[in-house]
């Protein structure tokens, strides 16, 4: 019954967004006939108007586009191959290979960011307002106030350019099936700057809960039957004081995918980020309809799984709802 | 090794207008007159001199300052990436020399007749296109047209009537008007020739290219990068000399020199002062700069006025605006102290430039015909000064909106992305924006952008993007377009010169600047040689000809 209710949940959020989005696209000004024909013949205009429907209403555009989503077909862009005689290229093709790309930076990013932040997180928890908290804190703060668009050129300059130590700006990076050691080296430093927020949020996050769960008396009952630190802190304390840093992590998605693009850009890397600039930056509004989708679907699909996680980790959780 | 420029000049970027410049490149690397093109190679598949002291193999991977839309001739809107790309993959019928001068390429030869209005191209027996197609006259003859025709680049070619396969290797061309220039069209655009397989297919090859060139077509991820791979049955035998080259598409500046300097590429081109001035005497690179053959033009930043909407339909108005820039200050700031001033459509060295009464920068002459201004009008003159996003350009126009100011003007400023920009300025919906273009290496090639029959009406396209209708510019482009004595071209476009002064479309600022940057063992970037013995014109507003690129050691 609750996965019905998230079904039809899922399905009502994305009309929205799907209406939203194309609602507001397409009050962007600009006309893409004229994009398509270079503003250079009134024929053309005429012609692309169309054959690719402009001349409906929003409200009509609106549908066919759904209906064809619904089929399966995301359409064709309005700039890259297209022509006054004929469509440009499948979306479907423009998106084969970038959507991997960001949904591995994306992953690659938050696994670096989590495997740094919970044990500086558990750590400044246990040695609570010492000396290692503090700095931490301190370190934290800083980074939270760097942008991404600060962050990245700096570590390109510092690692690719003046160290050499990683792979330089538009370095063609080989998939992850193909060549798997070379894909993660050479997306170590991208998704580095992805993760330096993440963790400065995680840890901040974790530390706190942490703090209040190491005072729980089932911890004090721990410590007094003996147990060591490190059992105490990945047995009994961690599980409980991840609520927040899930959640977090689930919300946080979109601002990745707002990350992506500055380090795609920077990097210049083929993923949905590059993807959304180029076509924002030159009105390929099927491609901004079609990313925007992603990310929504991407975005509510993982809130779910997030969602479901939570009775995983905690039985008390699993238990209220299946009494529902 | 050849030679290398390097200057301590420099210019400002202006990314320009893309498609402009890829309609101004139906003739971009042209120029010369036709005594050169009556002249043919002897053989069909000619050997270009060797290097036999160079290795053969390797890849050389560019960065390149834009993406491109398409890859087939017809339909694209060409830049200097366009060209790089089509320099790779196709062969145009005609080269431009080192001397100015269009010599044959793909072309055995090209020869006009007696009035110049109709030109024979005979072609080289047996190349094929890389599908296997024969490249001979019906081939040609529908390439032609297929541009002739297209879209966006027949604008610039209205003066073609018809394009016949006269023969088996014979294309005749005939125009409504002489016009001894035509052959460095077909070092443009127009002559870059498609397979008619590919030129068939319901994209024309937009993204799938196929032609005589070099190398061949191997992939194009767009906005990532062009592959392409060695063509073994190249018609130029002992070439190219690579086993491979990638186009990576780097548009931020910084990005591209990182990626330099960390070897991810081993050549860039740049128009970015600031990348210039870097590279300038690092003894770990190579830097060139573009070179003007003899009868070409520079580019030129500039900024252009829209001279039939309001305030800027008053001269009075516009001769302030000219009165209140300080290009020298603008230099000063953005420049990098590279930058060499503007004064004309035509530069110092140029054949074409002579003085002219543009104004120079005057506030105090600029204050008086802002208060007559206001003295008819009640209020200032209000302009707003269009540009496309990017950090240098927003200090460019922030610069100019202070100047402006300063002597009483009204500016505000908008940053419009790149091809909103576009479409704004060929539909005359702006009133000032930077601009950067003319670079040609013959000034008939800028006839569209400065004559009068290509003034669009309100809110229809216009090629002449400042609107500007003067029928003495008009007399004289046609003079320009139509004589073959030098002496009379030359008192045109002098002509044409000052009456763009006195009209005042253009507020120039500085000329452009282009380099390649290479690590040192790229060469064969410059000083190429045409089948018949004769040098390229190399490196020129940001392309070069790919298939003596070589990796030395």
């Amino acid at each position: 019954m609750i996965w019905l209710r998230r079904a039809i949940q899922l399905v009502i959020t994305l009309f929205l967004v799907t209406f939203l989005t194309f609602m507001l696209t397409s009050l962007l000004p600009g006309n893409p006939a004229y994009v398509i024909c270079g503003s250079s013949s009134t024929q053309c205009v005429n012609e692309v108007t169309t054959r690719l429907g402009l001349n409906h209403s929003t409200i009509v555009q609106y549908w066919d586009w759904l209906k064809n989503l619904l089929t399966g077909n995301l359409g064709y862009s309005y700039t890259v191959g297209s022509t006054g005689t004929s469509n440009g290229v499948p979306i479907s093709t423009i998106l084969s290979s970038s959507w991997q790309v960001t949904v591995e930076e994306i992953l690659y990013s938050q696994v670096m960011a989590l495997v740094v932040s919970i044990p500086l997180a558990m750590w400044a928890a246990l040695r609570a307002n010492k000396l290692f908290d503090r700095v931490s804190t301190t370190v934290s703060f800083g980074t939270l106030s760097l942008p991404p668009f600060i962050i990245a050129p700096l570590l390109v300059l510092l690692f690719t350019v003046k160290w050499s130590v990683f792979p330089g700006v538009g370095t063609q990076i080989p998939s992850l099936v193909s060549d798997p050691a070379q894909n993660l080296w050479d997306l170590t430093l991208p998704c580095m700057v992805l993760a330096l927020t993440s963790i400065a949020v995680f840890q901040r996050l974790l530390r706190a809960d942490m703090i209040t769960t190491l005072e729980e008396d089932y911890i004090v009952m721990a410590r007094a039957k003996g147990l060591t630190t490190s059992r105490i802190l990945f047995r009994h304390a961690l599980r409980p004081s991840t609520f927040t840093l899930m959640t977090v992590a689930g919300v946080q998605i979109g601002g990745l995918i707002t990350g992506a693009v500055i380090v795609e850009y920077v990097f210049h890397i083929n993923g949905l980020g590059s993807v959304l600039t180029n076509a924002v930056s030159s009105h390929d509004y099927p491609v901004i309809q079609i990313v925007t989708v992603i990310v929504a679907v991407a975005y509510i699909v993982i809130n779910l799984a997030i969602d479901s996680l939570y009775s995983v980790i905690d039985p008390r959780i699993r238990r209220a709802r299946a009494s529902h | 090794m050849p030679a290398e420029d390097r200057t301590d000049r420099r210019d400002f970027i202006g990314r320009g207008l893309k498609g402009a410049a890829g309609l101004a490149a139906a003739g971009v690397v042209g120029g010369g007159l036709l005594e050169a093109c009556a002249t043919s190679s002897t053989s069909s598949t000619t050997s270009t001199a060797a290097h036999p002291s160079s290795p053969y193999g390797g890849t050389v991977t560019m960065g390149t300052w834009s993406e491109v839309n398409s890859l087939s001739p017809p339909v694209a809107r060409w830049d200097a990436t366009g060209y790089l790309y089509a320099n790779a993959i196709y062969d145009s019928l005609v080269q431009i020399g080192a001397d100015g001068k269009a010599y044959p390429y793909l072309a055995k030869s090209v020869t006009p007749n007696g009035d110049f209005t109709a030109f024979t191209i005979t072609l080289r027996p047996g190349i094929m296109f890389h599908d296997g197609e024969k490249c001979d006259a019906k081939a040609v003859a529908g390439s032609l047209n297929a541009v002739a025709s297209g879209y966006i680049t027949h604008q610039s070619l209205q003066p073609i009537k018809t394009i016949t396969a006269t023969g088996p290797l014979t294309v005749v061309v005939k125009m409504d008007q002489p016009w001894p220039v035509f052959p460095a069209y077909l070092a443009g655009q127009l002559g870059y020739i498609a397979s008619p397989k590919m030129l068939a297919r319901k994209d024309q090859g937009t993204v799938n290219p196929v032609g005589t060139g070099p190398f061949i077509f191997q992939g194009w991820s767009i906005g990532q990068n062009l592959k392409v791979t060695r063509n073994p049955h190249y018609w130029q035998k002992g070439l190219p000399y690579l086993d491979a080259m990638t186009f990576l598409p780097l548009e931020d500046n910084q990005g591209r020199e990182d990626a330099l300097r960390s070897g991810t590429v081993n050549l860039i081109h740049s128009q970015y002062p600031g990348t210039i001035k870097h590279f300038t005497g690092d003894p770990n690179f190579k830097l060139i700069e573009t070179k003007i053959p003899p009868n070409g033009e520079s580019a030129i930043d500039f900024i252009m006025l829209n001279v039939t909407k309001p305030p800027l339909n008053d001269p009075n108005v516009r001769r302030a605006l000219a009165l209140g820039l300080n290009a020298a200050e603008l230099r000063r700031v953005n420049g990098f102290g590279l930058v060499e001033p503007a004064t004309s459509i035509f530069l110092p060295g140029s054949p074409y430039y002579t003085p002219t009464s543009y104004p120079q920068f005057d506030p105090a002459a600029a204050r008086k015909l802002v208060n007559a201004y206001k003295q008819r009008h009640g209020s200032a003159p209000t302009v707003e000064l269009s540009t496309i996003n990017g950090a240098s350009y927003q200090l460019t126009v922030e610069l100019i909106q202070q100047q402006w100011t300063a002597v009483g003007i009204n500016c505000s400023v908008a940053h419009v992305d790149f091809t909103a920009f576009l479409t704004n300025v060929v539909l005359g919906n702006y009133e000032a924006a930077t601009f950067e273009q003319f670079g040609v290496s013959d000034p008939d090639q800028n006839y569209v952008w400065w004559s009068s029959t290509t003034v669009g009406g309100p809110g229809q396209v216009s090629l002449n993007i400042a609107r500007n209708s003067d029928s003495r510019i008009e007399q004289q482009l046609l003079i320009g377009r139509h004589s073959t004595v030098h002496g009379e071209r030359l008192a045109a476009y002098q002509k044409v010169s000052q009456y763009l002064a006195d009209d005042l479309p253009f507020l120039y600022l500085y000329k452009t600047l282009w380099a390649a940057i290479s690590k040192p063992n790229v060469a064969g970037i410059t000083h190429q040689t045409l089948p018949g013995g004769q040098q390229s014109v190399g490196f020129f507003e940001g392309g070069l000809l790919v298939h003596q690129l070589r990796l030395n050691g």
